[in-house]
């Protein structure tokens, strides 16, 4: 009985470092939803939580490592007995097609049931437009995009060979009237697609980006989003501690062994050793995009 | 200056060959204060590894084989009246001591081992009208044969559950079976020299428990536990709280070995097989269907994921 009075209390004391919430929408959106290659783009997270709050610090960002980020805004308003919490980003996209982004998150006590809760945003999918045309992400897009482009030469084509077929009977009734030859009009060609190449970032790009991200904001919530992404770098699974990511490390990743520990350390250290543990995690970072 | 507890680790080691899992288990039960159950077959030095732990702490040990005639007792001690005083004398049993090996735990019947269990968990005897302290450090560590079931008495859950964790020794390998020959062949095995004290075994726990342990690893420890616990065709009860607990002490524990002042997931994941083990209660369906106990947690755990 006295064990499990521990275990609630110790329970009970993770919660109350929570903020107490009641949170009514969550939302992540991109404007435009469709930006172009190299132009600046806004990502907007707009969370709305009932009563008055007077500081949310518990966001947490996904990780843009895709983007360049070029600023951060954050705005909190108060109407109607509401809180309205915007944080808008400033991008840009380095590469065409799709990019993926997971939700934003926010970790809290839910006021209703008193419970800790993880809430998500949705997640979002850009287009990133490069030019005239658009590239492809995949075989699906790729079809998708090219349907109506084929439909509408089709709609061309039939529609110059009705005007071609009329042009030779008007021709044919002409020869016959007077015996006088007509030429065609030449056919218009296809038209050339020009595709851009979708642009796969290498390892290292991957690696600086992750340390920029670190460097720019040096928290425990980037720390623990940069370690999921490095993980992810190396092929580990939700499922993996870190033992077992090390123990089968391909000769190729090996120099990433003591990133991934100082990433462990960073991630799960107190907060008195945090800011040496990522300047750790920070020269380690150095190390391997050298 | 204080000992650490890889001096004694390495004190172990070069008594014992090989079963590193075992002595890393023997010095995580001392640093989180808590009891171990040992089973293997005979002759893995089970008994070894118990008194090496006490000659390098130089701590008090007692060993006490369990047998079918053993009484409560013999373990806790008695009232003799003393005639020339005319009064009654309590005589201590041989329970008070630092480390106490109970040998072949289950072959004592039930009210034998109910108060061997007692001591463990209250940190104290009674005898008559007197309550006596236990020494600080207490550890009890207790062994199991496996393969010899005859004439034994199964431990109860609630019994089990008072031991931090089960340590299981296998045979050595090869290689460790010939150092053996080379080393023992025509000597004793030698205990190893005090390298550390008790009050530097109090200063360890105090140690641990200055170890930082993050919220969310708090949570995986409860999703840890609360999995053993899922409906299941083949378990009957899962872990309890003091499971819980044993984790977090062990983590922090094996993170003080790692030389470490915080835990890592790494930590709760190698400790949580022997802290586990023990405390789930399996239908025989699991028997029936050729699966261990231990394939069960193994599975069990690596569907946890990790924080």
């Amino acid at each position: 009985m006295a064990a499990f009075c521990a275990l609630l209390s110790m329970q009970s004391v993770q919660a109350q470092s929570l903020p107490r919430l009641n949170v009514e929408r969550f939302t992540f959106s991109a404007q435009p939803a469709s930006p172009s290659i190299g132009r600046a783009f806004r990502l907007r997270i707009e969370l709305v939580v009932r009563g008055y709050v007077r500081r949310i610090d518990n966001v947490t960002l996904p990780i843009l490592s895709q983007l360049a980020l070029r600023g951060d805004e954050r705005t909190m308003t108060h109407l109607r007995g509401a809180t309205i919490y915007r944080e808008t980003l400033t991008v840009r996209a380095n590469r065409t097609g799709n990019i993926d982004l997971a939700p934003a998150t926010l970790d809290a006590v839910d006021a209703r049931t008193g419970q800790a809760e993880q809430y998500s945003s949705n997640p979002l999918r850009i287009v990133v437009r490069g030019g005239r045309l658009q590239p492809f992400a995949t075989a699906e897009s790729a079809v998708g995009r090219l349907a109506p482009i084929f439909a509408r030469i089709a709609f061309i084509a039939v529609g110059a060979l009705t005007i071609l077929f009329a042009l030779a009977l008007l021709a044919a009734f002409l020869l016959l009237r007077r015996r006088r030859p007509q030429e065609n009009a030449p056919i218009p060609g296809p038209i050339p697609i020009e595709l851009e190449p979708i642009q796969e970032r290498t390892r290292t790009e991957r690696l600086r980006d992750a340390a920029i991200v670190l460097r720019a904001e040096p928290t425990r919530h980037v720390v623990r989003s940069v370690r999921v992404d490095v993980r992810s770098l190396v092929g580990a699974s939700a499922r993996e501690t870190l033992a077992d990511v090390l123990a089968r490390l391909s000769d190729l990743d090996r120099d990433l062994a003591p990133l991934l520990r100082a990433l462990e350390r960073a991630a799960f250290t107190s907060d008195e050793d945090l800011p040496s543990a990522i300047q750790t995690c920070i020269r380690a970072f150095a190390e391997v995009t050298r | 200056m204080t000992a650490g507890p890889h001096d004694v680790e390495r004190a172990l080691k070069a008594s014992i060959v090989g079963q590193d899992a075992a002595v890393e288990g023997l010095l995580m039960a001392a640093i989180a204060d808590g009891h171990a159950l040992l089973e293997g077959p005979p002759g893995i030095a089970k008994t070894l590894a118990c008194r090496a732990l006490a000659a390098s702490l130089d701590a008090t040990f007692k060993r006490i084989q369990f047998t079918p005639d053993l009484l409560p007792a013999d373990i806790v001690g008695t009232r003799i009246f003393d005639q020339q005083s005319a009064r009654f004398d309590t005589v201590l049993g041989p329970i008070v001591a630092n480390i106490v090996l109970a040998d072949e735990i289950n072959r004592a019947p039930a009210k034998v081992q109910s108060a061997l269990l007692e001591a463990m968990q209250e940190r104290q005897v009674t005898i008559g009208p007197e309550s006596h302290a236990l020494p600080d450090p207490f550890i009890v560590l207790a062994t199991m044969n496996p393969l010899d079931n005859d004439g034994t008495y199964a431990l109860p859950l609630a019994q089990m559950d008072r031991f931090l964790l089960k340590i299981d020794l296998g045979y050595p390998s090869e290689e460790e079976e010939l150092e053996i020959l080379e080393r023992y062949a025509f000597a004793q095995t030698p205990l190893p020299q005090k390298v550390a004290t008790v009050d530097d075994v109090r200063e360890w726990r105090a140690r641990a428990r200055a170890i930082h342990f993050d919220g969310k690893l708090h949570r995986y420890v409860v999703d840890l536990v609360t999995a053993t616990r899922k409906e299941s065709p083949y378990v009957v009860g899962g872990a309890s709280p003091r499971a819980t607990l044993a984790l977090v002490n062990c983590a922090r524990a094996r993170a003080l070995l790692r030389g470490r002042d915080y835990v890592e997931p790494d930590d709760i994941r190698s400790v949580a097989l022997p802290v586990l083990r023990h405390r789930i209660a399996f239908t025989h369906r699991l028997v029936l269907e050729s699966l261990s106990p231990v394939s069960w947690i193994e599975h069990t755990i690596a569907g946890v994921p990790v924080p």
